[in-house]
Order: C-alpha cells, then sequence, then structure tokens
C-alpha cells in the first residue's frame, strides 16, 4: 500500500473512531442511567449487571488508552495515533481527570448525595469521568478532520 | 488552562504554493491529515519534531513556516 493510500485509509478509520467513541460514550451514559447497578439491591448489584458495567468500564478504558482499531495493521494503527491524536488523548484524560475531581468532591459535600455508599460513590465517579473523557476525545478528533 | 500560546503558520500557503495536497504532505511527513488540517487551522501547536520535518518535506525553514504573533 502506498504511503498517500495508508494516509487516506487512516483519515477515514480516524473519522470512523472520533464518531464512534462519541456513540460508545453516550450509550454507555444512557444505559447505565437505566440500569444503575451499584443502585439496585444487593443481590442484584453483585449478580452480571455489576460484572457487565465493570467489563464495559475496561474495554472503554482499554480502547481510550490503545487508541481501539487493534486489529489494524500497525503502521496505520501509528498514523491514526499520530500527534494531534496522542495530543487529544492527552486532553481528553485532562477532562477525564477534572469531571472525577468535581464528581467526587459533588457526591462529598452536596447533602442528597450523602448517603452513597463507596461502591456507588465510585461507580458515578468512574462512570462520569470516562464518558466525559471519551465525549472529549470524540470531540477534538472530529473538530481534527474539520475541513480536512 | 487559561492562555494557550498562539502561533501563526503559512502552511496553507507554501503547501499551495507546491501544488500539494494536505494527504500528498501527510504522507511526505509520515502524519496523517488531520495533523496537517489542525496544525493549519492553527488549532494544534506541532513538536519542534513535527515542524522541523514539515520544513524539510517543503523545502524551506521553521521560521518561514511558523511564527510569533505580532504584538
Amino acid at each position: 500500500m502506498s504511503k498517500q493510500s495508508l494516509v487516506e485509509l487512516a483519515d477515514v478509520k480516524s473519522r470512523q473512531r472520533a464518531i464512534l467513541f462519541g456513540f460508545a460514550g453516550l450509550a454507555f451514559l444512557i444505559i447505565q442511567i437505566v440500569v444503575h447497578p451499584a443502585f439496585a439491591n444487593e443481590a442484584y448489584a453483585a449478580g452480571w449487571r455489576k460484572y457487565s458495567w465493570v467489563f464495559t468500564e475496561v474495554l472503554l478504558l482499554l480502547c481510550l488508552g490503545g487508541g481501539g482499531g487493534i486489529f489494524n495493521p500497525r503502521p496505520l494503527r501509528e498514523l491514526i495515533n499520530d500527534e494531534i491524536a496522542r495530543s487529544n488523548y492527552r486532553l481528553s484524560c485532562t477532562a477525564g481527570f477534572w469531571a472525577a475531581m468535581w464528581c467526587a468532591i459533588a457526591l462529598y459535600v452536596l447533602p442528597p448525595f450523602q448517603h452513597f455508599t463507596g461502591l456507588q460513590s465510585t461507580y458515578v465517579v468512574v462512570t462520569l469521568s470516562t464518558v466525559a473523557a471519551f465525549l472529549k476525545f470524540s470531540w477534538l478528533e472530529y473538530r481534527a478532520h474539520a475541513g480536512a | 488552562m487559561p492562555g494557550h500560546d498562539r502561533l501563526e503558520n503559512r502552511l496553507r500557503e507554501e503547501r499551495a504554493e507546491r501544488s500539494l495536497t494536505q494527504a500528498e504532505l501527510a504522507a511526505l511527513v509520515g502524519v496523517s491529515r488531520k495533523t496537517i488540517n489542525t496544525v493549519e487551522n492553527g488549532v494544534f501547536i506541532p513538536s519542534t519534531v513535527l515542524a522541523l520535518q514539515l520544513a524539510r518535506a517543503l523545502g524551506t525553514t521553521v521560521e518561514v513556516l511558523f511564527q510569533l504573533p505580532a504584538d
């Protein structure tokens, strides 16, 4: 494959990733709003729904950290995850960090959340910060393609 | 985070003078087209390495491609 066709293929894959990550972040958030396993009764929370959240969460973090596309050839992955993508990844991690901090402070301070258990608080903080990081990455990548 | 630094660039003009598309320049430098696009639009400030690679690919210098904004 020529260098230019590799660049064009990387462009297509990168656009797809930007859209896919945005949908993944939103879908994850919506599913958690509907299912919220950490707030169900104990037996329910300890069942498969609890582990499906952990599984999805780990999968999303691996996708964000690795840039996804593990089945793509190495030269293509390197192009997709080049300097701007790595910069966008760092910015999205920063967004996730601040989302986690503000969310944790809100849970600690605001009266409606005082009765939350450690498990529930962890669930809320991890879910919202992951969604924030995903949506930020998706938006930055989508913006990077605008006008290209 | 307050006050991102700004950097003006002539990448689009220099590329156009050589009749190169964004994809062609990206292939020459070994980056994606979105990287060229974001640098041209001033959205992304490239690393020193990338700035040097862009200058070399276009046969010019970094100073011609990138300038600090006038006060």
